[in-house]
């Protein structure tokens, strides 16, 4: 198994659950993580869904890799900020934080905390005090890592 | 998730070999095992090409699901069958044996061995409906498959 | 050079998803996924339900191809049903109306129908010789989410 999905397997798969997005408005998180090149990368495809109409409110992905240092390096497009590279900082064991810069001096930091089969994820993408995208999902998928 | 699909979700990934194909010529086969029914299934896309690449002699695009009284089952497309619901026929472990008949009535099995880790034995074969009585052993596909692992160039 | 299926069917290629209203009563969201594959021989279908709050309440899987006559087949499995082949049936221009059998003498009829960037489907699940057509049917109207999936050429 490469070092990459020793860590994140356990993401591996989809999950579902409430969001309330940066601007207020709330629907369904979809996150689909899934192993490329037999598990040397990670393919994060993100999705904010209105509960009412099925209408997406929100999308992106990223790419989750290590660097030689053995650090998260994310690489992501969403529709509303565009391209941008975070990287892994120190946070809690089990976290996953990782912060970058945008333009206008805005900063843009995000963290997934895996607990078995809950998934919390927090999105800033303005001044560090600002309002977070908030999601709580559930895993949706069976456990599908790649090799296990 | 049955124990019986989870037995087969090491093999997801892209496997490849050169064999022959039932006519007899030579083939290089892809197969990959993917992901399906949001991990209720498990996902498959044979393709058999020419040497060259350049002609598909056959592909396969499948799903290998549950149904709700328990019985696993393979529902397909093929390029030369169409449209195909083949049952999971009990076999041993590392084994995944498919068998059925097709709408126009031709009987279809297919198999996927371990032989070892990272490497598959393939073989498959169809008999026209107005065959019924030719036995099994007649020609078929055969292919061994090794699992693809990207090369990693030296000092990268 | 399209395909006579991918001709009938290249507005429906693409993800479409919308509320839905099951027969007994449950209300969620549907995703249906139309996408071409070998070249345009076959459509394969997935589809995925789930809560307001995100639980999965269904999974499916199809092919639409065509038969010799140019109608269509579509073999699917379903998770709430398990695995049918199901056959075109006579119905309006632009509507395609399907047919099939369940195991237990149950049996599926399903009509689709695209209009206006729009995804109608309405089922019904049928049981016994007799079965009423007084029965609650699914439905469910989907708004196409981003482009069509059709490849350029096939798409013209």
């Amino acid at each position: 198994m490469t070092t990459i999905m020793d860590r994140f397997g356990p993401l591996i798969g989809l999950w579902r659950g409430p969001i309330v997005l940066q601007d207020g408005r709330k629907g369904i998180a979809e996150f689909s993580f899934c192993p490329h090149f037999e598990g040397n990368l990670i393919e994060l495809v993100a999705l904010s869904i209105d509960a009412e109409t099925g209408e997406s409110q929100a999308w992106g992905m990223a790419h989750l890799a290590l660097d030689r240092a053995g650090r998260t390096v994310w690489r992501q497009f969403n529709q509303r900020i565009g391209f941008a590279t975070l990287n892994e900082v120190d946070d809690d064991p089990g976290v996953l934080s990782a912060s970058g810069s945008l333009s206008a001096g805005r900063q843009m930091m995000i963290s997934i905390r895996q607990d078995g089969d809950e998934l919390a994820v927090t999105v800033s993408s303005g001044m560090p005090d600002g309002p977070k995208t908030v999601s709580r999902m559930r895993r949706a998928s069976r456990t599908l890592r790649e090799r296990p | 998730m049955t124990a019986q699909l989870a037995e087969f979700l090491p093999w997801i990934g892209v496997w490849t070999g050169v064999g022959e194909s039932q006519a007899g010529q030579p083939c290089f086969v892809r197969n990959r095992f993917f992901p399906g029914l949001e991990g209720d299934g498990l996902g498959m896309q044979f393709e058999a090409w020419d040497p060259g690449m350049t002609t598909l002699f056959h592909g396969v695009r499948a799903v290998l699901a549950t149904a709700p009284s328990g019985v696993m089952r393979a529902l397909a497309y093929s390029t030369i069958h169409g449209a195909l619901i083949l049952e999971l026929t009990p076999d041993d472990p590392g084994v995944m044996a498919l068998a059925g008949e097709s709408v126009a009535g031709n009987r279809i099995s297919v198999t996927f061995l371990q032989e070892e880790p990272g490497r598959l034995l393939f073989t498959a074969f169809w008999r026209p409906a107005m065959h019924e009585r030719q036995p099994n052993d007649g020609p078929r596909m055969t292919c061994g498959l090794t699992r693809a692992v990207p090369k990693r160039p030296p000092g990268v | 050079m399209t395909t006579p299926l991918i001709k009938r069917f290249h507005d429906w290629l693409g993800v479409w998803r919308g509320p839905i209203e099951w027969s007994d009563g449950r209300r969620g969201i549907m995703e249906f996924t139309f996408e071409s594959i070998f070249n345009g021989q076959a459509i394969e279908v997935r589809t995925v339900s789930f809560d307001s709050e995100g639980a999965p309440l269904t999974r499916g899987w199809g092919y639409l191809s065509l038969d010799r006559n140019g109608r269509v087949i579509d073999n699917i499995y379903f998770s709430d049903a398990g695995f049918s082949v199901l056959h075109e049936v006579a119905d309006d221009p632009g509507m395609l109306s399907l047919h099939g059998p369940l195991p237990g003498n149950r049996n599926l009829d399903v009509a689709m129908m695209v209009e206006d960037d729009v995804l109608a489907i309405s089922s019904r699940l049928g049981e016994g010789y007799a079965a009423s057509d007084a029965r609650p049917r699914t439905f469910t109207r989907m708004r196409r989410i981003g482009r069509s999936l059709a490849p350029r050429e096939e798409a013209e």
